[in-house]
């Protein structure tokens, strides 16, 4: 019988794998996917196995995020949809819904309170706007680290509009106001409204509420949690690792339909 | 102070419009509240057949918002409650006492900030709308149109839906059941061509609308009542196309050429609803028309012989408004005639003794066959058309994201320019209101330099 | 993905029908084309049935703004690029303008226009109201005259009426296949092939149906429904579907059920004296197509939600709806969120899948498809 389970969550920017024995955190990686993510989710993977003293065989692995079918070590695979909220869950039990944002991509889903299971979904994979690639733009346009930017953000009390959805044209707004001699912190605060309008607005659509679980790498960004929060008019939880909520859903997954 | 205090008298008509436009709100209230009067919402310029019952008020959505008005504006209401609009010397008097600090403001401010709050609330209606599930594939009308009907739709007693070649607006006017409007879907199907006995049938379709009408009002269909309105329409497209082609093609303005532009955007859009009223509308654009006339032969104004025209044309899917202002500081002037290229400025022909039904259906039916047309042909040749009444020198096309009737000729249309009318063009894009102004001031840069 | 051999099975039916003095009439617009009218004129009605890929795509580009129908950019690509597998294009005598909506008005023009294809008119209103089919008659009639004007001579009531009960059987035909419980691939490659070359395609289609009978679909698939736009030939949604662990059981499109629904009683037809009558009556009853005004969503939703009930006391199985919208179809998304809305307070579960033809957008399909799958 296996009892350690392995979760791999390749996403297009970082790859996690996350180690998961009777229900319990144990081990994790991160590291970026680069184009050879294959090869990236082996090695964690392995390393992963060795810190441990398991072998391949003591584990059942389960992949999910971009690059789930191209991992073959995977036993089997899940979407990222799933996953994350099967993630959340272990956080967060009464979780509601989940927003993810990720570095290419944002989603958000409901979770039935009543089943525990995905009720209705909406991603946003086509535009880097509301994305972590929006907010990396940005920063890179105010010479600003993006460690730095969300704490800069919440400095400002008059966040600047910026009304360019997409993000090409709104770096280029960026820097015209910053020219102009508008504060850096207003900008950087107009930059985390205009990703947290954009992310609410799509998970509004779906109807989410309380309890909504933060996660994705975005959500180490505190300033997005609080424009987050004010767009969406109630507050919202961030897991003690939002970056690993996908692979330890799928390796949660994995354990639920093995029958542990 | 007196020659700008008479700049604002003397152009009073072009502020009333501003004014009536957007106090649409609190007159609306009183008509519906107090004087037990039924709403009909419409759109594009249908509101015609409203008119034909007296207790039936028609409005364009947008204005049962709450807008910003500028305080100017707020005066010469308050000033026309207490003295009418033309007791001319008593307002004066009215904002001399009022120890107005900023008298030196001029008439090109307060109507650029009309237009800019109109438009801001077009914006709001968008995001709105888009908030409340309008898919993004939309273009920016239909757009802030879902808007306007989600958020004061329920206001009215009934949508009065015509079906023309947009499909797009046809499926949008579908929709506003389905959003929970709680309004009385009024359907009149305008057929989409001419052939065989097909205006027989417009005729009965448009009866049978007036019954539905009929069925709201407390009052019964009276052919008189219908034939009046007729007639003020008439007078409102008379002297719609005088601004349009008289003063618009003059080698002098009223005013400067941005504030011209303004006036005729701010003239486009009470068009669709007449501000609800279309007495009050038809005696406001006549007198405009004479004020502009009469500043014309005082020679209070601008020359404009130098500057090029250029007509920016189509605007109903949404148009960018600072290019007029960026055409301006590139001096050009900037025309915009909408509804005369669908051709809603032709003469109902009631003068006949026709029916007035038989007369309204005439019109309409000429408006989409030649106007909008059912076909790009019929819709590229109207745009030449509009171009050459202009007499323009050069035509920037608005290219609407999302736009695939109106906005989707424009291939055909720069060929027939450059063939037919020897004027240039450029498409411009178009999302949202605000985005994109600095491409649009560099493309628009480099047409105007075909004019040096 | 499906063998796309029997496109050039179909130029070659094309041909011999040409050679036969027979003229290929093309059009974009979907349900309210007569194709009987244009079957008793002799001539071969050409659906465009095909979808898109990048490069048709942005072949369009040079006649329409990118922020168009993509499956009308493909129809105007496939034109404009003549893709071998689309020689059959070259064919085409006639192309009928159309308002289906507003893309099908643009795109039928611009290849009328610009592939120097003589171009016949057919407008349809948008309401059903009794004036409405009058308009239909006149359109019709116009049509005929038309049509007899190329022919040369009448279009004879009889041969009306003959296309028409032609029409009627072959869709009674399609509407058995649609009973049967084979996969959702193998159903709609032949709706998608039978719809192609039309009645003459009947004798095949009953040779196919006879061994088909046995074969079932995948007992672990998830069924799905397939509601929206078509899935139309050379697109890869449905091998999309089947790959993720779904089996559409049902094709509430054009190219499905619409399609075969329009069928006449044989008493009414038997009853009827003027066929063309009977077209008007057809386009009445035509609730299902997405074109009219103003009930097709209450439509779609009551249709929708008895097929589930049916479906659920037939097999035991919880239906999931997937709503395909291609990008900029007017028809579609507007009511996309209500249908979805409305479906799930009655506990069925919808996907509303929004795409183009681009190559980029399928990893993107499939994680929304598996997702919705295991969700299911």
């Amino acid at each position: 019988m296996v009892y350690n389970f392995i979760g791999i969550d390749i996403g297009s920017l970082a790859s996690k794998v996350v180690l998961i024995s009777e229900g319990k955190l144990v081990d994790y990686r991160v590291e970026r996917s680069t184009f050879d993510f294959k090869r990236v989710g082996n090695n964690l993977f392995n390393d992963i196995l060795e810190k441990n003293n398991l072998n391949k065989s003591d584990v059942f692995i389960m992949s999910t995020g971009y690059g789930r079918n191209t991992i073959d070590i995977a036993d089997d695979r899940i979407t990222e949809i799933t996953a994350h909220a099967r993630g959340a869950q272990y956080f967060f039990p009464e979780a509601h819904s989940v927003i993810d944002i990720g570095g290419q991509d944002s989603k958000a889903i409901l979770i039935s309170k009543k089943t525990g299971n995905v009720m209705d979904f909406q991603m946003n994979d086509k535009c880097a706007a509301g994305t972590g690639r929006f907010l990396e733009v940005m920063a890179h346009a105010l010479e600003v680290p993006i460690e730095e930017i969300g704490e800069l953000a919440l400095n400002s009390n008059k966040p600047s509009a910026i009304s360019s959805t997409c993000t090409v044209f709104a770096e280029s707004e960026v820097i015209s106001l910053f020219a102009r001699g508008t504060s850096k912190h207003d900008i950087a605060a107009g930059i985390h409204k205009s990703i947290a309008r954009r992310v609410a607005g799509m998970a509004k659509r779906i109807g989410v509420a309380p309890l909504l679980v933060f996660c994705g790498g975005v959500a180490k960004n505190i300033a997005v949690k609080k424009f987050l929060e004010e767009e969406l008019g109630f507050e919202i939880v961030i897991p003690n690792h939002p970056q690993l909520t996908g692979a330890i859903g799928a390796a949660l997954i994995a354990q639920e339909h093995n029958g542990n | 102070m007196s020659l700008v205090a008479d700049e604002l008298i003397r152009f009073s008509s072009v502020l009333r419009i501003a004014y009536n436009f957007l106090t649409g709100r609190d007159y609306l209230k009183r008509k519906k509240f107090r004087e037990k009067k039924k709403l009909i919402s419409v759109g594009l310029p249908f509101s015609d057949l409203v008119y034909a019952f007296p207790d039936l008020i028609p409005v364009f959505p947008i204005r049962m918002h709450e807008f910003k008005i500028h305080k100017y504006l707020t005066y010469l209401g308050s000033a026309s409650n207490i003295f009418g609009w033309n007791r001319v010397t008593n307002f004066l008097g009215f904002v001399k006492d009022l120890g107005i600090k900023d008298i030196s403001q001029t008439v090109d401010n307060i109507i650029e900030d009309v237009i800019s709050t109109i438009n801001a609330k077009y914006n709001e209606m968008y995001d709105y709308g888009e908030e409340c599930g309008v898919p993004t594939d939309f273009c920016y009308g239909v757009k802030s149109l879902y808007g306007m009907n989600v958020s004061k739709g329920k206001n009215c007693d009934a949508n009065l839906n015509y079906t023309i070649r947009c499909s797009a607006w046809n499926k949008y006017l579908e929709s506003l059941k389905a959003i929970g409007n709680p309004s009385k879907q009024i359907w009149i199907e305008v057929p989409p061509r001419n052939i065989g006995n097909a205006l027989e049938l417009f005729i009965d379709n448009i009866t049978k609308g007036l019954e539905e009408l009929e069925k709201i009002s407390s009052y019964n269909y009276n052919s008189n009542t219908l034939r009046d309105h007729f007639r003020t329409v008439n007078q409102i497209h008379q002297s719609y196309k005088q601004i349009l082609y008289e003063i618009g093609n003059a080698d002098f303005y009223p005013c400067n050429p941005a504030t011209f532009s303004e006036i005729l955007a701010l003239l486009n859009i009470s068009f669709h609803d007449y501000n609800s009223s279309a007495t009050r509308f038809r005696d406001n654009i006549i007198s405009l028309f004479n004020e502009m006339k009469g500043r014309i032969t005082k020679g209070i104004g601008m020359d404009v012989s130098k500057m090029p025209k250029i007509l920016i044309t189509p605007m109903f899917g949404g148009w960018e408004p600072k290019t007029h202002d960026i055409i301006y500081e590139l001096g050009g002037r900037v025309l915009y005639g909408d509804w005369d290229l669908l051709q809603f400025l032709e003469d109902i022909p009631i003068s006949n003794r026709m029916d007035p039904i038989e007369a309204y259906a005439q019109f309409l039916m000429n408006a989409n066959q030649i106007g909008i047309g059912c076909d790009n042909n019929t819709l590229t040749e109207s745009y030449v058309r509009l171009a050459r009444n202009f007499e323009a020198d050069g035509l920037i096309f608005i290219q609407v994201f999302g736009c695939h009737s109106i906005s989707n000729c424009y291939t055909m249309l720069k060929e027939k320019l450059r063939r037919e009318l020897e004027i240039p063009s450029i498409a411009i894009n178009f999302n949202k209101m605000g985005e994109n102004v600095e491409q649009v001031k560099t493309r628009l840069g480099a047409f105007m330099e075909m004019f040096n | 993905m499906e063998d796309l051999d029997f496109l050039s099975d179909y130029y070659l039916f094309l041909k011999e029908k040409k050679e036969e003095g027979k003229k290929v009439i093309g059009f974009i617009s979907h349900d309210n084309i007569p194709e009987e009218l244009i079957d008793a004129a002799g001539f071969i009605p050409l659906r465009m049935i095909f979808a898109g890929n990048d490069e048709l795509m942005d072949a369009s580009h040079d006649f329409l703004p990118p922020s168009t129908c993509s499956f009308a950019q493909s129809c105007i690509g496939a034109f404009s690029i003549k893709p071998s597998d689309y020689k059959f294009l070259d064919l085409v005598d006639y192309f009928i303008v159309s308002n289906h909506c507003v893309s099908d008005i643009c795109a039928s023009e611009i290849i009328a226009k610009y592939y120097d294809i003589p171009q016949l008119s057919f407008y349809v209103s948008y309401t059903k109201t009794d004036n409405s089919l009058k308009y239909f008659y006149l359109e019709l009639i116009d049509l005929k005259e038309n049509l007899e004007k190329i022919k040369g001579f009448e279009i004879l009531n009889q041969d009306l009426m003959n296309s028409i009960v032609k029409y009627n059987n072959f869709k009674k035909k399609l509407l058995d296949l649609s009973n049967l419980s084979i996969p959702g691939s193998k159903k709609l490659e032949l709706l998608q092939k039978a719809i192609l070359f039309g009645p003459e395609y009947l004798p095949k289609l009953e040779k196919i149906l006879q061994s088909q009978e046995s074969t079932q679909a995948k007992n672990n698939s998830k069924p799905i429904l397939l509601t929206g736009c078509s899935i139309f030939i050379n697109d890869y949604l449905n091998d999309l579907i089947e790959e993720s662990g779904g089996n559409i059981v049902f094709f509430d499109t054009w190219v499905g059920f619409n399609y075969y629904s329009q069928i006449f009683d044989d008493n009414v037809l038997n009853s009827s004296n003027e066929p063309i009558n009977l077209l008007v009556e057809r386009f009445k009853n035509n609730i299902h197509g997405d074109h009219s005004v103003p009930n097709f969503l209450e439509t779609k939703i009551s249709h929708i939600e008895e097929f589930s009930k049916n479906y659920k006391s037939r097999t035991g199985k919880k239906l999931g709806v997937i709503n395909h919208i291609i990008k900029f179809c007017d028809h579609m998304s507007i009511m996309s969120s209500h249908l979805k809305n409305r479906l799930q307070e009655k506990g069925i579960q919808v996907l509303n899948l929004e795409r183009d033809y681009s190559r980029a957008n399928r990893g993107q399909l499939s994680t929304r498809i598996e997702a919705f799958l295991e969700m299911m």
